[in-house]
């Protein structure tokens, strides 16, 4: 018998309200879907991340744990009682000043904490403040600029100035001020339309079976439940993909992970859809799991897919590596590993779907591509692509997790078939076993140096696992190939990249792209051959390293821009400062610190049709609008768009409004993925806004008889030298009488060419970012402990858009570099996944964090916009091996396999009696 | 097949008596909670499996008191972590629980998990048990039919996660026996991280420092065995000497014969059984260091 609500009272931002609310109603449900509360966010459920904590008779509570009948007569504080955007809070303000937010999933959260700590302990140092926000996770920011804003909403007064909005400025975002106060609407706040349904996915408790049946019939007949759908419902074609289609949108007959989506029970509310789902009866035969990709390329393993388990094989040779390495005075060889790594988007997975009455949908969710959503979409659906239209709502962060397409489809597919719209949300446990992780790889290295250090010849294997489907593999093996020798200069270069078909969930895009992966190899590698040749770190990179004339391992000459000696020798000398203010460590304790040198290659390279594109226009209203299909999830693409349009055509920000990621109304830019979008629709944009600005100047100038060269648009209207001609508004109805267009588009393509498919040689990719990282480590010799206290990230840009936004890029990057370093490992048993939640998959928190000291170097590209590359993925990949160098200074033990646990440093370090450190020691 | 959470039932009794008449009534269907940091986790990570109805016992004020009486220190059932961590009497008699309640989760877990809450779930893993364990607590059960018993600690638990808890019982307090002058006591943890971890060992000390030897020696181990364990051969062996790092050492073959740590996805035996041995190092330290400032 389902209980009577109960009448509860509490006081919400101050308003009085009595409320009738079944018993078992968690508090995060009522504030967001029965008062409309939006801004407080649930990000895994379990009281771990800390973006549902609302203020409870003034105490910091997760909303997630806290059941509604539980706080009757309690007076509760949400972001949504801090502020708003037009008036906020000093807290919120500050956040908007120091740029603390940024995909701002987090950020509600985040603030009622700032808020409460400010309140509590308004003196509190930067360490203390780590310590007492601890309970509020963030993906993207690393922290830094978030404790920045502590200390800025400290002194109670906060202003960001309207100006300041040009390239080059640290202009704050523009989407910050809805972010920081919670008026964000992402997915899961949307509206519930009328006749909304809710979906919930069965998924398989089995890792490798036949599937032989689906029984619905009790789920259907359970009241609320209104239609189950699975795989013979898909009306267009059953499988998909990015780089194949061999990949069921809902299982046909082959189950080949735990958690593969079998069926979605549709039902009238979330309560209902559970219950079917937990009806759906899923008849399987078992199949021999397969655990590992050895075992997958072992004779006689069970076959995945059709042509065989080898889902991946490229190659790459330059020169004869053979012989080379026959000649070499040292050879060396190593092995490394690295484990799967999840995005953790704090926004986990979202759709919400809308019939268009004439058989079409509209889909709003998170994402990393509309055009590629509303292709996987449309094809499932047997839809023509018009048909389908996808929309991105604001979005929790993405890091290459959201390229692959779950809900959406399953979304679309209910709204379809159902004529209603139908509102899919994922729990955290179910992002965390059902979507793509970072491929797990073990990467064998052998180089031969000469006597004095050169390296003459590199050999390197790689064997990955990308689980049941493929995903992105080819493309992530590709760029495996392409970076694996590090930037060094190597005249003769074998390499041998396989990915297998496994049982263990899927892998597939992840910040860094497979170079994250051979970068940690590689450069872990090159302080071992350092090592060997008996030179510093330092030298050894110095005597080897690409430079503008030399070539990397596809036989391409760098050209243009190639900051890496500069980021190398500036990080290095920032760090050695650093250090030396340091007072001496602790007893019981070892320092050392760790260089790691990268390249890595922007855009989607391989000759793949690498395309921005955007249209800008001025509106009626006097505004210039910027329309691309790239989308912001984070880092801040509207505001560098709004900057470099500002830029061009001389206005402020408030006459630029920035319009993305939608499949009907802005020009297809490819994906927000590669590092690439402010490269090349960066430069789309400041192309289109240039010619407009010309064209419509030179209309201008011969309207009103002026010089062109004394024209210029201004904020306040058309201008000639000191004097204002018009209003935009106005300028913009003369050019409608006179009938010049007001929109322009304009299209930029990044080169690369194809790679040769037996020798991996060609263009590869173009441009290529650089950085150096130096990590500082203090290494506890007994319990093994490993805490990083510094961090130097030097990354040659090309031209830094917007500084704040490029720091932030680097500590958030950082943050996911430190986790893959120390503790992140998605872990299977036998295939089914262990670590379902943030409580068993641990990610940096505020005190795992030090201050990262970004160094930004500027070698302008010629190509790209105000000289600009990428920035997104170097600044993870430079610091796993980094830290591993590091760790490896402090003990004089190398580690090479991901993550570096207290278990293992410890296992090391007890088998060297009189290490550092024994006589003072401490336990 | 699942029970519909729509079909659960939920109590908030607003007294005590009235808490234990619908326990009494409900027995075991009915799942006491409190500030719910580990129900509504398990909840959710297994809803076809929780019980069919809730108690919670979260708006009873008179579980929530910390209070001195003449021999001990009460503390009620739903204490929070965040109430014992800025207790002025927990910081003067038992800074152990202080700093054991700081090593709870983050803030927002520390304003509503509570010590009986902590102690009931039955984890070996819970940070607040080492303490009660070595102080030791008197655990205070009460039923409608049968009255008020008293428990030690040590015999709460019979198992993982199994305790002397009857279905008609509720947890209402633990008293905490007034340490006698010179007593020191000290909580230490090692976790995956540095903040907001659950842990992957952990030990509580007290002992009264007479001169500058140990007497009346309580040491307790979290993580280690099925439930919290007291360590008596290696307390024997403490007794009468004086805390230093190297008397860990000394006796670290005793200690690792008293624990029986497993393999888990938060640690492995190996590492456990060493850091026992560091966490012991890390506590005789401290307590050489307050004995040296109070003899100084």
């Amino acid at each position: 018998m389902p209980e009577a609500p109960v009448e509860i009272t509490m006081t919400i931002n101050g308003v009085p309200r009595t409320i009738r609310t079944p018993p078992d109603r968690r508090l995060l449900d009522l504030l967001r879907d029965d008062l409309g509360l939006t801004g407080t966010k649930e990000g895994c459920g379990c009281g771990e991340c800390g973006a549902c904590t609302v203020l409870v008779d003034g105490a910091l509570v997760n909303a997630c744990l806290l059941l509604a009948a539980q706080a009757d007569g309690a007076s509760i504080t949400t972001v949504e009682g801090l502020g708003t955007p037009e008036s906020p809070s000093v807290v919120q303000a500050a956040f908007v000043a120091e740029t603390a937010s940024q995909c701002g999933y987090s950020t509600p959260g985040m603030v009622v904490a700032v808020t409460k700590l400010l309140e509590d302990h308004p003196e509190a140092s930067r360490d203390e403040a780590r310590r007492h926000l601890s309970g509020n996770l963030c993906r993207c920011t690393g922290y830094r600029q978030i404790l920045n804003a502590v200390e800025r909403a400290r002194s109670g007064h906060v202003t960001f100035p309207a100006g300041a909005d040009g390239v080059g400025r640290s202009a704050w975002r523009v989407d910050a001020l809805d972010k920081v106060t919670g008026r964000t609407r992402y997915a899961a706040d949307l509206p519930w339309p009328e006749g909304l349904l809710h979906g919930v996915t069965v998924r398989s408790t089995e890792v490798h079976a036949r599937l032989v049946e689906v029984r619905t019939g009790r789920a259907l007949a359970m009241p609320g439940v209104v239609r189950v759908l699975t795989s013979k419902d898909i009306p267009g074609e059953t499988h998909f993909g990015n780089a194949t289609p061999d990949q069921p949108v809902l299982v046909v007959d082959h189950i080949r992970f735990y958690g593969e989506a079998i069926a979605v029970v549709l039902a009238e509310s979330l309560e209902a859809a559970r219950d079917g789902a937990a009806a759906v009866e899923v008849v399987t035969e078992p199949l021999p799991p397969v655990t590992s990709p050895e075992a997958a390329l072992a004779d006689g393993a069970p076959l995945l897919h059709p042509d065989g388990n080898l889902a991946v094989h490229h190659r790459l040779s330059r020169g004869d590596a053979r012989a080379a390495m026959a000649r070499a005075d040292v050879v060396v060889e190593r092995t490394y590993r690295t484990p799967a790594q999840e995005h953790v988007c704090l926004e986990p997975e979202v759709a919400v779907a809308y019939p268009d009455g004439a058989g079409g949908v509209t889909v709003k969710a998170p994402s990393q591509n509309v055009f590629f959503d509303r292709h996987h979409i449309a094809r499932a659906l047997g839809l023509s692509k018009n048909r389908v239209r996808m929309i991105q709502t604001p979005t929790g962060a993405a890091f290459g997790g959201r390229e692959d397409v779950y809900a959406h489809t399953h979304a679309a597919l209910g709204a379809v078939l159902t004529g209603r719209p139908t509102r899919i949300v994922w729990t955290r446990e179910e992002s965390q076993v059902a979507t793509t992780k970072r491929h797990p790889a073990v990467m064998q290295y052998k180089a031969g140096l000469s006597s004095n250090g050169k390296i003459l010849a590199m050999e390197i294997r790689v064997l990955a696992d990308t689980g049941a489907y493929q995903s992105w593999a080819p493309n992530i093996g590709r760029k495996m190939l392409v970076h694996a020798t590090g930037p060094y200069d190597v005249e003769n270069v074998s390499t041998d990249i396989r990915m297998a078909y496994t049982n263990n969930g899927i892998s597939g895009a992840f910040r860094g792209f497979g170079a994250t992966q051979v970068l940690f190899a590689a450069e872990c590698f090159a302080d071992e051959l350092a090592t060997a040749a008996g030179l510093s770190p330092v030298a050894f990179r110095r005597l080897n390293h690409l430079a503008i004339g030399r070539t990397t391992a596809t036989g391409q000459k760098i050209t243009g821009s190639c900051g890496l000696a500069e980021c190398m020798d500036r990080a290095v000398a920032e760090a050695e400062r650093m250090a030396s203010l340091r007072p001496p460590p602790p007893p019981g304790t070892v320092r050392g610190r760790g260089l790691s040198t990268i390249y890595y290659g922007i855009g989607y390279g391989n000759a793949i049709p690498d395309i921005g594109s955007a249209i800008v226009e001025l509106l009626p209203e006097g505004m210039f609008q910027v329309r691309c299909g790239a989308v912001e999830y984070g880092q801040g693409l509207l505001t560098v768009f709004t900057q470099i349009a500002a830029e061009v055509l001389g206005v402020g920000r408030g006459h630029i409004r920035v319009m993305t990621g939608d499949s009907a109304e802005t020009p297809d830019s490819g994906s927000t993925v590669a590092s690439r979008q402010t490269y090349v629709s960066g430069e789309a944009v400041r192309r289109a806004a240039e010619r407009l600005r010309t064209e419509l100047l030179e209309f201008a100038a011969q309207h009103w008889q002026r010089r062109l060269d004394r024209l210029t648009f201004t904020s306040d209207g058309l201008a000639a030298g000191g004097d204002i001609l018009c209003s935009l508004e106005a300028f913009h109805r003369i050019c409608v009488e006179k009938g010049v267009r007001t929109r322009r588009q304009a299209r930029f393509k990044a080169s690369s060419t194809r790679l040769d498919l037996e020798t991996g040689q060609g263009n590869a990719y173009w441009p290529y970012a650089f950085a150096a990282h130096v990590a500082g480590v203090e290494v506890d010799t007994r319990t093994g402990n490993v805490r990083v206290i510094s961090i130097v990230a030097a990354h040659d840009v090309g031209k830094a858009i917007n500084p704040a936004m490029v720091e932030g890029q680097i500590a958030g990057g950082a943050a996911q570099g430190l986790g893959f370093a120390l503790f992140e490992n998605h872990r299977f048993d036998n295939g089914v996944p262990l670590t379902r939640n943030l409580d068993t998959y641990r990610i940096p928190g505020f005190t795992d964090m030090p201050d990262v000291v970004p160094i930004l170097v500027e070698e302008p590209e010629p190509t790209g916009p105000f000289g600009a590359k990428g920035v997104g993925e170097p600044v993870l990949v430079a610091l796993p091996p980094a830290i591993a160098n590091a760790v490896a200074a402090a003990t004089g033990k190398r580690f090479r396999e991901l993550p570096i646990l207290p278990e293992d440093v410890r296992r090391a370090l007890c088998g060297r009696p009189g290490n550092a450190g024994s006589a003072t020691e401490e336990g | 097949m699942a029970r519909s959470l729509a079909e659960i039932r939920f109590y908030t009794p607003k007294t005590l008596e009235e808490a234990l008449a619908i326990r009494a009534a409900e027995r075991s269907d009915a799942m006491p909670m409190a500030g719910g940091t580990d129900v509504m986790v398990w909840r959710r990570a297994a809803p076809d499996e929780g019980p069919a109805a809730y108690l919670s016992l979260w708006g009873l004020r008179e579980l929530k008191q910390i209070t001195k009486r003449q021999s001990c220190i009460e503390i009620g059932a739903t204490a929070t972590f965040a109430q014992l961590a800025r207790s002025p009497l927990l910081r003067e008699n038992f800074p152990a629980l202080v700093e054991a309640a700081r090593h709870v989760g983050a803030a927002q877990i520390q304003n509503r998990a509570t010590i009986g809450g902590n102690v009931v779930n039955g984890s070996p893993a819970g940070d607040s048990l080492p303490v009660l364990a070595v102080a030791p607590a008197m655990v205070v059960l009460t039923s409608k039919g049968r009255g008020t018993r008293r428990v030690p600690f040590g015999a709460f638990y019979t198992g993982y996660r199994q305790t002397v808890l009857e279905d008609d019982e509720l947890l209402v307090s633990f008293e905490l026996p007034l340490p006698p002058p010179g007593t020191w006591s000290g909580f230490e943890k090692v976790g995956s991280r540095r903040a907001q971890t659950i842990s992957k060992v952990m030990a509580a000390l007290q002992a009264r420092l007479d001169g500058d030897t140990l007497h009346g020696v309580a040491l307790a181990y979290g993580s280690v065995a099925p439930t919290v364990i007291r360590l008596p051969r290696t307390e024997a062996l403490l007794e009468g000497c004086s805390p230093s790092e190297r008397l860990a050492d000394d006796v670290s073959g005793t200690l690792n014969q008293e624990i029986a740590p497993i393999d888990d996805l938060r640690s492995t035996a190996a590492y456990r059984r060493f850091a026992a041995v560091g966490l012991l190092r890390r506590l005789l330290r401290r307590c050489a260091a307050a004995q040296g400032r109070a003899a100084a």
